[in-house]
C-alpha cells in the first residue's frame, strides 16, 4: 500500500537542502546503492514539471545518505538508516506557471520511487506537493 | 518534517512529524493500528477485523493484492473471491480477506468479519476524503448522518458523485449552495439517477447573483425533488458555460429552472450549455388547478445560453419564459399542458424546432426584437384537456424585426388567429412564410392579421424592377387558381409601369387571363371580349373591333350577338 504524503512548501525559498528539515529516513535499511526518483507533476498522471535525482549535496536533487546510528523513533534502538534529503532551488519554483488567482497556491502530485538492484520498483509515497506564495522576497 | 519508513516483516509504517517527538506519537498510532489489523486478522474471529479490512476498500482483487502488504487485511466486492467452499462471490457481496505469501495470496475471513455493506467502506472513504486532500468523492445518502453535509461535500471536492442505489433521495433542509470559488461537477453515479430532495421551504440548487463568476461548472443526471416545499428547482443567477445535462425537476412551487435574475443585478449568467431537461409541474397538480407558475425561466442577465431539448409539462402561466433574455436559443423544446403561453420570446432569441403543444392563449408571446421561430409547431388538441382552447399561434406584444419561417400550426381553436398582436402593439419588419395549417376548424381564410386602437394593418411584398410582387391564391394542392398583384412593368416614369394585374389560371394551374388591370394613373381595364363580357347587373358588354356591343340577360353567343352601340364606322 502507497501511503499518501502531502508536502507543503514556499514559493521563495529553497525547499529541502542539507540544512532543512525535509528529511525522508528509511528505517534499517542502506539504499545509498539504490536508485530514487522523486517525480513533480502539474496532477496525478499529468505532466511532470521536475525529477530529483541523485545529486551532490547544496545542489537541486536527492541525496541518499546512511548513517549506522540513527535511533527508531518508536523503539529507541539503534537501527541505522538511510536518510534521503531532497532540494528543490527556490529559483525552480519561482520558474512554476501561476494560477491565474493572485496569491493562489501552486499544487503539485508527487511520488517517490524506489528502484533497488534487483530492478523493481517501488513508489515509496505520493500526494500533493503545495507551494504556498508567501511573502514575495 | 521527518518522514520514516519503515519495512518490518510485510508491514509499512510511515510517520511524520516536525520533530522526533511528535513522530514517535505518529508512528506508535501507525505502529499499533499495523499491529492490530494483523494479529486480529490472523484470529479472524472479531468484528474489529472487518472495519479494519473496510478502511482498505478495493475494486478488484488484483489490486487489492497488489497493494496490500503480507499480513494486512483488505474488503473488495469482486466476484473473482474464492469463498471456503471453492465457489466464487458470485452475488458480489463485500468480503473481507486477509493477504497471505502462498497462492493465491489471500484467504477470505469467513462471513463474521464480511462488512455490513458497502455503505461502511465508503463512509470511511468520505470521512477521510477531505483529510488527505481527495479531488472526487462519491456519497450515499447514508454518508449524510455522518459529521459531514452534502454541502460540505460540494464545498470541498471537485467531483461529487452522487450513488444513491436504494433510491431513497438526499434531503436537504437548506438550499445547496454551488460553489462561487472554483468549478465543479456534481453527477449521479453512472448505475442510477440521484434524486435531491427538499424538505423545506427553498430554491433546491443555487448560486446566488454578485458572487464570483465561475466558469465551467457541470451539472448532470440529477433528479431535483422539490417536494412541494422548493419554490424552485435549480437556480443560476451567475456562472459562464456550464454544461447541465439531464437534469429532472419536480414538484416545484413556482419555477423549474430560473437562469438570471429579475432586475439584473449582479446576475450574469451567459454560455451555458444545456441539454436534456425535464420540468414537470406535475399533472395532478394541472387537473387541480395548482399547477406551478412557470418551466423555465431566463431572467435578466441570462445571455447567449443555449437550450436545446427540453420538455416542460404542466405548468399555468409560461413553458420557457424568455422575456428577458437575451440572444439564447432554444432547440427542439417541447411544452405541453394547458399554460397560457408555451413561449414567451424576448429579445433577439431563436426557437428552432420547438413544439408548442396545447398553449391556452398563444403558443408564442413575442415580446422582443429580432425573435426568430424556425420551424417546429403550435399545436391544440381540441377538448383532450377538458377545455377549450383559444390558441392564437403568435401573439405579438411590441416587437419588430421578426422573423417566422416554416412552422406548423394544427388544431387550434375555432376563432383563433395566427398572428394577433395586443392591443397596444405595433408590428413591423415581420417575415412570415411558409407556415401552414391543418385540421384547424378554420384555414388560413379564417386568419387573419389584426390591428385595434390607433394601430392599421398592413401586408407588404416587395420586389426589384421589372419583377411580380403577388399573392398567389391555390387549391389545397397548391394548384394557382389567382394571382394578384404588382406585375412585371418596370417604373418608367410619369408614373407608368409596375401596373396592378389579376391574373386567372386555367385547371391546370397554367396561366390563363388577365380579367383585370389597371395603372397607377387610374386606367382600369377588363377583359372586353364577347367570350369574358364585362358585367352590369344582367347586362353584357364587349368591343368587337371598336364597336361596342351590349346585351341583356344572358351571356352572347358570338362577337355580335348583342346590340351595337357605336361608335359605327
Amino acid at each position: 500500500m502507497t501511503p499518501s504524503i502531502n508536502l507543503t512548501s514556499y514559493r521563495h525559498a529553497d525547499w529541502g537542502g542539507s540544512d532543512g528539515s525535509e528529511i525522508v529516513a528509511f528505517l534499517g535499511e542502506d539504499l545509498t546503492q539504490a536508485h530514487f526518483a522523486w517525480s513533480f507533476a502539474d496532477r496525478a498522471g499529468g505532466n511532470v514539471l521536475l525529477t530529483l535525482e541523485a545529486t551532490t549535496e547544496g545542489l537541486q536533487g536527492l541525496v541518499a545518505r546512511y548513517e549506522p546510528d540513527y535511533v527508531h523513533p518508536v523503539s529507541g534502538a539503534v537501527v541505522g538508516a538511510t536518510l534521503l534529503i531532497p532540494q528543490i532551488d527556490r529559483e525552480t519554483l519561482l520558474a512554476l506557471d501561476t494560477p491565474g488567482e493572485t496569491g493562489a497556491d501552486i499544487v503539485l502530485f508527487h511520488t517517490l520511487y524506489l528502484t533497488r538492484d534487483s530492478g523493481l520498483k517501488h513508489a515509496e509515497f505520493a500526494g500533493n506537493f503545495r507551494i504556498m506564495q508567501g511573502a514575495p522576497n | 518534517m521527518t518522514i520514516h519508513v519503515e519495512r518490518g516483516p510485510r508491514n509499512i509504517v510511515v510517520t511524520q512529524g516536525n520533530n522526533a517527538l511528535e513522530a514517535r506519537r505518529q508512528a506508535l498510532v501507525a505502529g499499533a493500528h499495523e499491529l492490530r489489523t494483523r494479529t486480529l486478522a490472523d484470529q479472524a474471529s472479531t468484528a474489529a477485523v472487518a472495519a479494519l479490512a473496510a478502511a482498505n476498500y478495493f475494486d478488484t482483487l488484483e489490486r487489492a493484492l497488489a497493494s496490500t502488504p503480507e499480513g494486512a487485511s483488505f474488503t473488495t466486492t469482486d466476484p473473482a473471491v474464492a469463498l471456503n467452499e471453492g465457489e466464487a462471490n458470485t452475488s458480489e457481496t463485500l468480503r473481507s480477506c486477509i493477504r497471505t505469501n502462498e497462492a493465491p495470496y489471500y484467504r477470505w475471513l469467513g462471513p463474521a468479519a464480511d462488512p455490513a455493506s458497502r455503505a461502511d467502506v465508503e463512509r470511511a472513504d468520505a470521512k477521510a476524503a477531505f483529510a488527505v486532500g481527495k479531488t472526487s468523492m462519491t456519497i450515499r445518502p447514508d454518508d449524510l448522518n455522518l459529521d459531514f453535509t452534502l454541502q460540505d461535500a460540494l464545498d470541498n471536492a471537485d467531483l461529487v458523485v452522487l450513488h444513491d442505489p436504494q433510491g431513497s433521495g438526499f434531503a436537504l433542509d437548506v438550499g445547496l449552495q454551488l460553489p462561487v470559488s472554483r468549478p465543479i461537477t456534481l453527477m449521479s453515479h453512472p448505475r442510477g439517477r440521484a434524486s435531491i430532495r427538499a424538505t423545506a421551504q427553498m430554491d433546491a440548487l443555487i448560486t446566488q447573483a454578485d458572487t464570483n463568476l465561475i466558469i465551467g461548472t457541470g451539472l448532470q443526471g440529477l433528479h431535483l425533488d422539490c417536494n412541494d416545499f422548493a419554490a424552485h428547482g435549480l437556480v443560476i443567477q451567475r456562472g459562464k458555460a456550464w454544461i447541465i445535462d439531464d437534469i429532472d425537476v419536480t414538484g416545484f412551487l413556482d419555477t423549474g429552472m430560473i437562469l438570471g435574475k429579475d432586475g439584473a443585478s449582479g446576475a450574469y449568467c451567459y454560455e451555458h450549455q444545456i441539454s436534456r431537461l425535464t420540468i414537470d409541474g406535475g399533472i395532478a397538480k394541472a387537473q387541480a388547478g395548482t399547477h406551478p407558475k412557470r418551466g423555465i425561466g431566463f431572467l435578466d442577465g441570462a445571455t447567449d445560453n443555449k437550450l436545446w431539448a427540453p420538455v416542460v409539462s404542466y405548468v399555468s402561466d409560461y413553458g420557457i419564459d424568455n422575456s428577458s433574455g437575451g440572444n439564447n436559443c432554444i432547440a427542439s423544446a417541447h411544452v405541453y399542458g394547458p399554460c397560457d403561453y408555451s413561449f414567451v420570446a424576448g429579445g433577439e432569441c431563436e426557437f428552432i424546432g420547438c413544439f408548442a403543444d396545447t398553449p391556452r392563449i398563444a403558443g408564442y408571446l413575442i415580446t422582443g426584437e429580432r425573435t426568430q421561430i424556425i420551424g417546429g409547431k403550435v399545436f391544440a388538441n381540441i377538448g383532450a384537456l377538458g377545455y377549450t382552447p383559444e390558441a392564437e399561434a403568435f401573439r405579438f406584444d411590441m416587437p419588430h424585426q421578426i422573423t417566422i419561417i416554416g412552422v406548423r400550426l394544427r388544431n387550434l381553436g375555432y376563432d383563433f388567429n395566427a398572428i394577433a398582436p395586443s392591443d397596444t402593439s405595433t408590428v413591423f419588419g415581420l417575415a412570415y412564410s411558409a407556415v401552414t395549417t391543418v385540421s384547424s376548424r378554420r384555414n388560413w381564410a379564417g386568419q387573419s392579421i389584426r390591428t385595434s386602437g390607433a394601430y392599421g394593418a398592413e401586408f407588404r411584398a416587395g420586389s426589384p424592377a421589372g419583377q411580380r410582387a403577388s399573392m398567389i391564391l391555390h387549391d389545397e394542392n397548391d394548384k394557382s387558381l389567382w394571382r394578384l398583384g404588382k406585375d412585371n412593368s418596370s417604373v418608367s416614369g410619369n408614373n407608368s409601369g409596375a401596373d396592378f394585374d389579376f391574373d386567372s389560371y386555367d385547371d391546370t394551374g397554367a396561366f390563363l387571363a388577365t380579367p383585370l388591370s389597371m395603372t397607377r394613373t387610374g386606367t382600369v381595364q377588363v377583359m372586353g371580349t364577347y367570350s369574358a363580357p364585362f358585367r352590369l347587373g344582367a347586362l353584357r358588354m364587349w368591343n368587337n373591333s371598336g364597336v361596342i356591343y351590349v346585351k341583356q340577360g344572358s351571356n352572347p353567343t358570338s362577337a355580335v350577338d348583342g346590340t351595337a352601340l357605336g361608335p359605327t364606322t
